[in-house]
């Protein structure tokens, strides 16, 4: 028995050493109390201190399966590193957020978060990648994790970026919502190198970076090896400026041809080329060049830019002379590019060109332009001869021919002025003017060999009834309205354009010169006519006359109302005369007064597509014809005009019609002669505009879109709008 | 002897040329002031080639000395002038239409030596002014016959304007077959020479 109560004692004694737990003791009250101990025994884990035990004295094994649960917060830095990393789910979400940034940054705790954020809070999550990678990271978005040393942003485009770089030494990041990573240079930092799988933006808005050796200043992309520029977004790198709308483009810095929407600068080989298609959908990527590039000479008020939509540009630095950039079709064939330089805008586009003056700008870039076609000929000038664009630092530019040697005209700081007195230019502007048609002109022969690429645009009738262009420079020979940038005059049909002029304008003069040819012969037929009929009167010896062509009806009376009898011959040839000039009534009463005559004009033709439209709906304007709509909003075609301006009057109405096409816009009115165009659809059940109480219905689309129709019609039957202009538009 | 044939030859081809390409026309200046037209000066002038009719709104009649029809001129006064503008962007954003009530044009008819008179009709065949040229038919004005000295002047107006004119593609036509058949006569002389 004695042995018995030994061994129990010892029992005891043992137990109490070893839990390490509290000891169970009776409390005064009578509950029972377990006493906690600061070493953990595998065989009593309940009887460990979780709050003040010795977090060391728990084993290996013990980590491996104990609830961790049981650990408070404020000891979970406690926890092994190891234990932290298999068991990250066991632990919970208060835990998580109370492990410190040291205890993150140790061995691969970082990494078992899906959500750092979440888990660590921004904080924690910041100060332990700062202590592990010496990265700063200033946001993470919407969400971000690391794998590998990678930190990638969970949501949006998924950047991601190497965080054990050495290359980004000295950088920051930050995750936008759209998970971008943006890196950003600290301090002086100036160099900058990206590992290929990174998905990051270098982000050197405010300072300017060193990338490949290359200064870059903005947003440039890196995905996949890829550097790009995305839409909305901006970069300049060594002085070249660009900027994409809808479109990515990537980057290259080989100076080689790539494929898709691209820029490939070869700064050392002094060439840069770029290529970019819409693919269906309004894109462009734009090439700015600032002061301080390799390739242009530029001053702080110069402006330059090239838009690319369609097409593939190549610029190239020579040896003494100027820059050479030469356009051409996309892989897809197609070419729309437009460069503004300076004042000039020139538009490459399909077949042709296009020249637009810009007077808020200030001065251009001297460089020389080709714009060619998918064979490689010419688009500018003649098909014989590879003529090229030339643009001096004063806003001039000259088409000019293969014959006159690049040194004369395109080395640096060369001036076309001189090419005025330059034979072979100005034989080749007499020739080239000569075969689009341009009978007389006067003025600078540099705008000359621009004029008439306006020309090659316009129908053969059209141009010939334009009898002088004179491209006036002082206000002595301007006879146009102070205002105006040109003006075509009635009597002589001569145009005045102020030196300023672009190729809009002369479309639109030279419209207004045929349709003054076309009233000038109804003018003739009706003065023939009346001359005839008063003929006729003498020597019938009649009083009064009518010809009424409807009615067919033809009668001559005498003073005193005797009705003159005339063979039906006779009548049948006054009837053929009247309809020969047009005339459908006319009705001479007896007396001294005027004959009463009705003639089917042109203009009398357009007022009756148009209906009672002209001159209406248009925003007052203090001086001279509106050119907006009462609304000032679009759409700009209605009531069967091109655009308001259009709607003024009948010579308007005419010009910009021609403008349009010959400008190319033919898809405007392949539109607008569907009654199922977005014209019409767009605003179908709405106010005609803002405050109309006319609402577009179905009815009023077939009937604008028919006077879109006989508009063309007329205009081509007179030679206005040529067939080939006129088939495009009605296939469309 | 032959060469003098050529000779004779060349001559009578430039001769023929010269006098294909003058024409006469009386050259009159007029004026108009609020629908009265009136006229200052009258004189006839040789042109290298026929003047086009660009005028529509009143019309001038040459009248003979036995009062037949002689020719028939359209006319108009340079009254009317349609402008356009543009924005600071460079595109077309307004314009207007000047009309004059006061205008001078030079109206140019062709010459006759059996003409009259020149009367002018408005557009509703009203006689509204008549000029007598009677004088003028007398002969050519010998400030005229000086067809040189009026090409240098029109030379000098052509280069100090940089004026493209077109090319009289009949003349180019003339002088073809001018230089051909003279070729052909001195290749002919030259071959019976050899022979």
């Amino acid at each position: 028995m004695k042995k018995a109560l030994i061994w129990g004692l010892m029992l005891i004694f043992l137990i109490s050493v070893f839990s390490g737990v509290g000891k169970v003791t009776q409390t005064t009250e009578g509950e029972v109390v377990v006493k906690l101990t600061k070493t953990y025994n595998s065989h009593n884990p309940d009887s460990f201190d979780w709050a003040k035990g010795n977090y060391a004295t728990i084993g290996a094994e013990a980590w491996k399966t104990l609830d961790l649960n049981n650990i408070p917060k404020e000891r979970v830095n406690d926890i092994p590193v190891g234990v932290i990393e298999s068991r990250f789910s066991a632990l919970s979400s208060a835990q998580k957020k109370s492990l410190s940034a040291e205890k993150l940054a140790q061995g691969k705790i970082l990494e078992k978060s899906k959500d750092l954020i979440k888990d660590f809070g921004k904080k924690n999550a910041q100060d332990a990648i700062e202590k592990k990678y010496s990265r700063r990271v200033s946001s993470f978005g919407k969400g971000a994790l690391i794998k590998n040393d990678v930190l990638h942003a969970t949501s949006g485009v998924k950047g991601h970026v190497t965080l054990s770089h050495p290359g980004y030494n000295g950088y920051s990041f930050a995750i936008d919502d759209k998970g971008n990573i943006d890196i950003f240079p600290l301090n002086d930092v100036k160099d900058i190198d990206v590992p290929k799988g990174d998905k990051i933006i270098i982000n050197a808005v405010d300072n300017q970076l060193n990338y490949k050796g290359n200064k870059i200043k903005g947003r440039l992309y890196f995905d996949q090896g890829k550097t790009y520029i995305v839409s909305k977004m901006e970069v300049e790198i060594n002085g070249i400026h660009m900027t994409s709308w809808k479109r990515r483009t990537d980057i290259y810095f080989d100076g080689k041809e790539h494929s898709g929407n691209y820029v490939s600068f070869g700064f050392d080989e002094g060439r840069i080329i770029t290529e970019g298609s819409m693919d269906g959908k309004v894109s462009w990527f734009r090439l700015r060049i600032r002061p301080g590039n390799k390739f242009f000479p530029m001053e702080k008020k110069d402006y330059l830019s090239f838009v690319n939509c369609d097409g593939k540009i190549l610029v190239q630095a020579r040896p003494k002379l100027v820059s050479e950039v030469t356009y051409g079709p996309n892989s897809k064939g197609e070419l729309r590019i437009a460069t503004f330089n300076g004042k000039n805008q020139v538009e490459a586009e399909k077949d042709h060109v296009q020249f637009k003056i810009y007077p808020e700008q200030e001065t251009s870039v001297p460089m020389v332009l080709h714009v060619l076609d998918k064979d490689g000929n010419s688009i500018v000038g003649s098909k014989n001869e590879k003529e090229r664009i030339i643009f001096d630092n004063d806003n001039a530019l000259a088409i000019v021919p293969k014959s006159i040697s690049p040194e004369r005209l395109e080395c640096v700081g060369c001036s076309l002025k001189p090419l005025n007195d330059n034979r072979v230019f100005v034989n080749y502007i007499a020739a080239r003017a000569r075969k689009v048609g341009i009978t007389s002109y006067s003025g600078d022969l540099v705008k000359m060999s621009i004029l008439v690429e306006a020309f090659k645009r316009l129908p053969a009738k059209l141009k010939k009834e334009v009898k002088h262009i004179n491209i006036v420079k002082s206000k002595k020979e301007w006879i146009c309205s102070s205002t105006a940038i040109g003006c075509a005059t009635y009597a002589n049909q001569n145009i005045y354009l102020h030196e300023n002029f672009d190729l809009s304008i002369v479309y639109h003069e030279a419209a207004h010169t045929y349709h003054y040819a076309i009233m000038k012969k109804e003018k003739k037929m009706l003065i023939k006519f009346k001359k005839e009929m008063k003929k006729l009167l003498f020597k019938k010896g009649g009083g009064s006359l009518l010809v009424d062509v409807s009615k067919n009806k033809v009668q001559l009376k005498e003073p005193n109302g005797r009705i003159i009898y005339l063979a039906p011959e006779e009548k049948e040839k006054l009837l053929k005369l009247a309809k020969a000039n047009k005339i459908t009534h006319y009705k001479k009463s007896k007396g001294p007064g005027r004959p009463r005559v009705t003639q089917e004009t042109f203009n009398s033709k357009i007022r009756k597509i148009v209906g009672d439209s002209l001159g209406k709906n248009l925003a007052f304007r203090e001086k001279g014809l509106p050119v907006e709509w009462v609304d000032k909003k679009p759409p700009a075609s209605r009531f069967g005009c091109t655009r308001a301006y259009g709607c003024n009057n009948e010579y308007e109405y005419v010009a910009t019609f021609i403008e349009n096409i010959a400008k190319g816009q033919h898809s405007e009115y392949q539109e607008l002669i569907n009654p199922k165009g977005w014209v019409y659809l767009g605003k179908m059940g709405k106010p005609i505009f803002e405050g109309s109480k006319i609402i577009m219905t179905p009815q009023l689309a077939k009937k604008w879109a028919k006077k879109y129709r006989e508009g063309l019609e007329l205009l081509k039957e007179e030679g206005l709008i040529e067939l080939k202009d006129y088939k495009k538009i009605m296939a469309g | 002897m032959k060469y003098s044939i050529i000779w004779l030859l060349v001559f009578l081809l430039f001769a023929t040329f010269s006098l294909a390409e003058v024409s006469h026309y009386y050259r009159i200046e007029m004026q108009y002031d609020g629908g009265i037209i009136s006229y200052s000066s009258v004189k006839v002038e040789p042109f290298a080639k026929p003047i086009e009719e660009l005028g529509a709104d009143y019309y001038a009649e040459v009248i003979g000395a036995n009062g037949s029809l002689l020719s028939t001129t359209f006319i108009s006064f340079p009254n009317f002038i349609l402008y356009d503008e543009v924005d600071k962007k460079g595109e077309l954003a307004g314009g207007g239409m000047i009309i004059l009530n006061k205008s001078k044009t030079t109206v140019y008819l062709p010459y006759s030596k059996t003409a009259k008179e020149i009367n002018i009709y408005d557009e509703d065949i009203n006689k509204i002014l008549t000029i007598n040229v009677g004088e003028l038919s007398k002969g050519i004005p010998q400030k005229i016959t000086s067809i040189k000295q009026q090409r240098a002047e029109q030379k000098e107006i052509k280069k100090a304007n940089q004026k493209i004119s077109e090319t009289n593609p009949l003349k180019w036509l003339l002088v073809g077959i001018g230089l051909l058949g003279l070729i052909v006569i001195m290749s002919f002389v030259l071959y019976k020479k050899r022979k």
